[in-house]
């Protein structure tokens, strides 16, 4: 086995572990498997494994939290754990989501051209804003039976609710809710009326209690107009609810920490907690250079990564945090959707302080680049390296759209090396480790609808458990891995090509298939696609495609890592077609109707 | 003995792409009409009644609204009555759009010697395609390819003249492909499929109409087609005479409701000189507009 060969197999191992890893596949054992596949290769070669440090905090020690920026946590009740604080006090409304069903002939105005419908608006009934509010018209067939439904989005033991008046002012008698009542229940289908108003005469208040004597678990509320009084509407600002029970989110953020041993890369973060059915936890990371917070020093909060024990944080999610750092700071956000609360008792991450390289900044050239077209990109990553540092045996390149790699130098000169390329990433493995200041130059091929971040990791072979993530080089545009797209098209079926074309599907293996290379643009939620060949009577013969497509995909090669349509020259019924033209046509909808493209496309053999 | 050149329905290359608007107008369904060159490509038979000569020429464009493709048609006939032996007749038709090239020429013979009231004919067609070698980004180097062979039709038109008083009936059938060549230039894949057509045509001279109607069968797919012809205006002026025709049809495959198109058009005579158009809509494939077809035809 030649040494390249050796590597282009390191890279592919470390490439489907880490595409497991980040996937959300159910792929345990895979996992396993190929991360044993990667150990008995590694072995078979021979290195020193990097150090594996574990940095753990046990929330017995209740000094170690930033109580500026935590909010709604309880260390108290259960000594050495952190838990959710009662909310006995917090207006639930504020977490809840507020429907308004009419029933009247006057409803409220959707027109946006009707000044006030931005505070007519039944959705702000929990905004705690005065200003805002839900009004209920009346005249000729007023809004007698009309409700506002309200999912507290979880469960609690709700014991009050308050209406409160617009502007929070007593207002006159026709203005006040007069005549009302409250369900609740835990079947949004199914509520119980737990409280019932006929006639409230109460001038003198802005606000309205209602005291509920059967205390329950809840999740859904519906407060219904039972009278009215024209011709003047029931006007209602804010609906708060109380109840027992355990507030439904909070934070715990510690105080920054750092390692006396200087800067580390960060792995994989896992806690100590007890979860009841319905409760969950979440864990972020930042770092810094800095003992003081600042945005400059300090990277943003990772991506929330959910509970992981510590043997499954070996092959969970790898914290996503800029590195190496020496000050860190993490939070824990705990979660109910019911009357239990989560209990956290410890917090721990991996890291290690044997860098892959000293430091490491990523660049991209050019910068500008029209949208949809095929460009030539060039990656630069200027790494150095101390003595201890493990060197650069792969690089990954994590990519908005399918490219492919033209070449690769190190400080100017190709060097040996393997590409795997993968829908979202190119991995490049090195043949001989990358150990001294150098520059490494990655040119690749790709196409981008708009502008993308191309961050990156570098992996040794001494730890490839634990990639350094490459931070972006720096100026006063901003970070320099940053591409900018130019040119977005109206349309929203771009840059559509049959390619090849004509084709020859007789099974030469040469031109037997068209791919039909396109780009959606210019959608925001996931659209019908369909794409029918037609023969040039405008017979329909084949169907290529009726999907949803994603938010802004690719339609490329799909040997190259597009999600592209093939066709093999077939009709529906398995049938080679005869010779000639046809037609293919793509239809999408679109935000604003539809768009339809139509094509030639010539089969040949 | 006749012959006549016919062009196959369904199929791909050499498909009917529009060779006549005032077949086209009739929803094809005229495989009946007799003494017309127009219909030398779909029934052999139909030139078996001509008695002197004719000629057209005609244009057709298929779809404008597809992208970055021409898709033209070029049609070119004659037909020549050889005393008592018969009619002879030759058409022309290319296609060329992007990357592709296709031609065919077709040699007829119809002949009503056997029976005055029936015309058999036979066509002889020469048919070829070529297409550029596969173009793209993913394309793998590959000669451009190309194919030449023949194809043969052949028809009967019976007609039953003066019957319901004022009236004729025409009866008729073409066989198109009999030898059902492969076209590819492997000489493997699907062959061109036989396509069967038999229709008839009820014609009022009262009332100055025709009624069309057809079936046609082939690749298991069977199409209906009906037509309507009616001559609005006559006149004569300065002695010369002038007619004005509207068409229209309409066809449907009705096992599997894949294709169906609605048509219309009108034919404009002076004397010996007739302009012709069509307007073909195809209802399963939709936002790339329809056919237009235009000719020029001479009687002598």
């Amino acid at each position: 086995m030649t040494l390249l060969s050796v590597y282009f197999l390191q890279a592919s191992c470390i490439s489907f572990h880490h595409f497991f890893s980040r996937s959300t596949l159910s792929t345990m054992n895979l996992r396993y498997i190929l991360t044993f596949l990667c150990l008995i290769l590694f072995s078979s070669i021979g290195f020193a494994a990097a150090d594996s440090l574990v940095y753990s905090f046990s929330f017995s020690d209740t000094t170690k939290y930033d109580a500026s920026l935590s909010r709604d946590i309880d260390l108290k009740s259960e000594p050495g754990k952190v838990i959710l604080s009662l909310g006995s006090t917090k207006n639930l409304a504020a977490s809840a989501r507020f429907s308004t069903v009419y029933l009247g002939s006057y409803p409220p105005s959707s027109d946006p051209a009707t000044p006030d419908t931005a505070k007519i608006n039944g959705a702000k009934l929990g905004d705690n804003d005065f200003t805002t509010f839900n009004e209920f018209p009346s005249g000729p067939s007023s809004n007698i039976g009309s409700h506002v439904k309200i999912d507290l989005r979880s469960i609690r033991n709700v014991n009050k609710v308050v209406l409160v008046n617009l502007f929070d002012l007593a207002l006159s008698y026709r203005q006040r809710p007069i005549a009302f009542s409250l369900f609740t229940g835990l079947d949004s289908n199914a509520l119980s009326r737990v409280y019932q108003e006929v006639d409230n005469v109460d001038t003198a208040s802005s606000r309205y209690t209602i005291n509920i004597a059967d205390v329950r678990p809840v999740q859904y509320l519906r407060f219904a107009i039972d009278r009215m009084n024209a011709p003047n509407a029931t006007v209602i600002s804010e609906i708060q609810i109380f109840g027992d029970g355990y507030v439904p989110d909070a934070v715990y953020v510690a105080k920054v920490d750092s390692f006396t041993a200087g800067q580390a890369n960060f792995a994989n973060i896992f806690a100590d907690a007890e979860l009841p059915s319905g409760t969950s936890i979440s864990v972020q990371m930042r770092t810094g250079t800095t003992k003081k917070i600042d945005s400059v020093h300090w990277s943003d909060w990772s991506e929330p990564i959910l509970f992981l024990t510590r043997d499954e944080a070996l092959n969970g999610k790898k914290l996503n945090v800029s590195e190496p750092k020496k000050y860190f700071q993490y939070r824990v956000n705990l979660f109910s959707l019911n009357l239990q609360t989560p209990k956290v008792s410890g917090i721990g991450f991996s890291y290690q302080h044997t860098l892959v390289a000293d430091s490491a900044y990523a660049s991209i050239s050019p910068r500008d680049i029209p949208a949809f077209e095929k460009v030539k990109l060039n990656y630069k990553i200027n790494a150095t390296f101390t003595g201890s540092s493990l060197g650069i045996d792969t690089l990954i390149i994590y990519i908005p759209s399918p490219s492919t790699v033209e070449n690769v130098l190190v400080n100017g000169v190709s060097v040996p090396h393997s590409v795997v390329t993968m829908p979202d990433r190119l991995i490049i493995g090195f043949a001989n480790s990358v150990v001294t200041a150098s520059t490494i130059e990655t040119f690749f091929y790709t196409r981008l609808i708009s502008s993308a971040k191309f961050t990156s990791e570098l992996i040794s072979k001494a730890s490839p458990w634990n990639p350094q993530n490459v931070e972006p080089k720096k100026n006063n545009a901003g970070e320099e891995w940053l591409v900018n797209t130019t040119g977005i098209s109206e349309r929203t079926l771009v840059n559509v090509r049959i390619d090849p074309n004509p084709f020859t599907p007789n099974g030469d293996g040469r031109n037997d298939q068209a791919i039909v290379d396109f780009a959606v643009s210019n959608v925001e939620k996931q659209k019908s696609l369909r794409i029918h060949i037609f023969d040039l009577l405008g017979k329909k013969i084949r169907t290529l495609a009726e999907i949803s497509t994603g938010i802004n995909p690719f339609y490329g090669d799909p040997r190259a890592g597009g999600k592209g349509i093939l066709w093999d020259g077939k009709d529906d019924g398995g049938n080679l077609v005869l010779p000639g033209v046809y037609l293919m046509q793509i239809s999408i909808d679109t935000d604003n109707g539809g768009e339809v493209l139509t094509k030639t496309v010539v089969v040949s053999y | 003995m006749l012959f006549v050149a016919t062009a196959t329905l369904f199929s791909q290359a050499f498909v009917d792409k529009g060779y006549h608007p005032k077949t086209t107008a009739l929803g094809h369904s005229a495989i009946a009409m007799k003494e017309d060159a127009a219909l030398l490509f779909y029934n052999p038979a139909s030139i078996g009644f001509e008695n002197s000569a004719q000629v057209f020429a005609g244009f057709t464009q298929l779809y404008p609204y597809v992208a970055d493709d021409n898709l033209n048609v070029l049609n070119a006939g004659a037909a020549y009555a050889i005393g008592s032996l018969g009619t002879a007749g030759i058409g022309f038709t290319q296609f060329a759009p992007n990357f592709w090239s296709e031609r065919s020429i077709v040699f007829s013979f119809a002949s009503t010697t056997l029976l005055d009231n029936l015309s058999l004919g036979l066509s002889a067609k020469l048919l070829s395609w070529s297409a550029e070698s596969p173009q793209g980004e993913y394309a793998v180097p590959e000669p451009a390819l190309s194919y030449t062979g023949m194809s043969f039709d052949i028809g009967a038109l019976f007609v039953l003249p003066e019957i319901f008083e004022k009236n004729d009936l025409q009866f008729a059938i073409a066989l198109n492909d009999v030898t059902q060549p492969v076209i590819s230039n492997s000489g493997n894949g699907t062959a061109l499929p036989l396509q069967i057509t038999a229709g008839f045509a009820f014609l009022s001279h009262r009332y100055d109409y025709t009624l069309y109607g057809s079936s046609t069968m082939k690749n298991g797919d069977t199409k209906i087609s009906i037509g309507y012809e009616l001559s609005a205006l006559k006149t004569t002026t300065f002695g010369i005479e002038s007619e004005f025709i509207v068409r229209i049809g309409m066809g449907r495959i009705i096992n599997n409701d894949t294709q169906g198109d609605y048509n219309g058009g009108f034919g404009l005579s002076f004397d010996q000189l007739t302009v012709d158009y069509s307007y073909s809509y195809q209802a399963a494939v939709r936002h790339i507009g329809g056919i237009s077809s235009i000719a020029l035809s001479y009687d002598f």
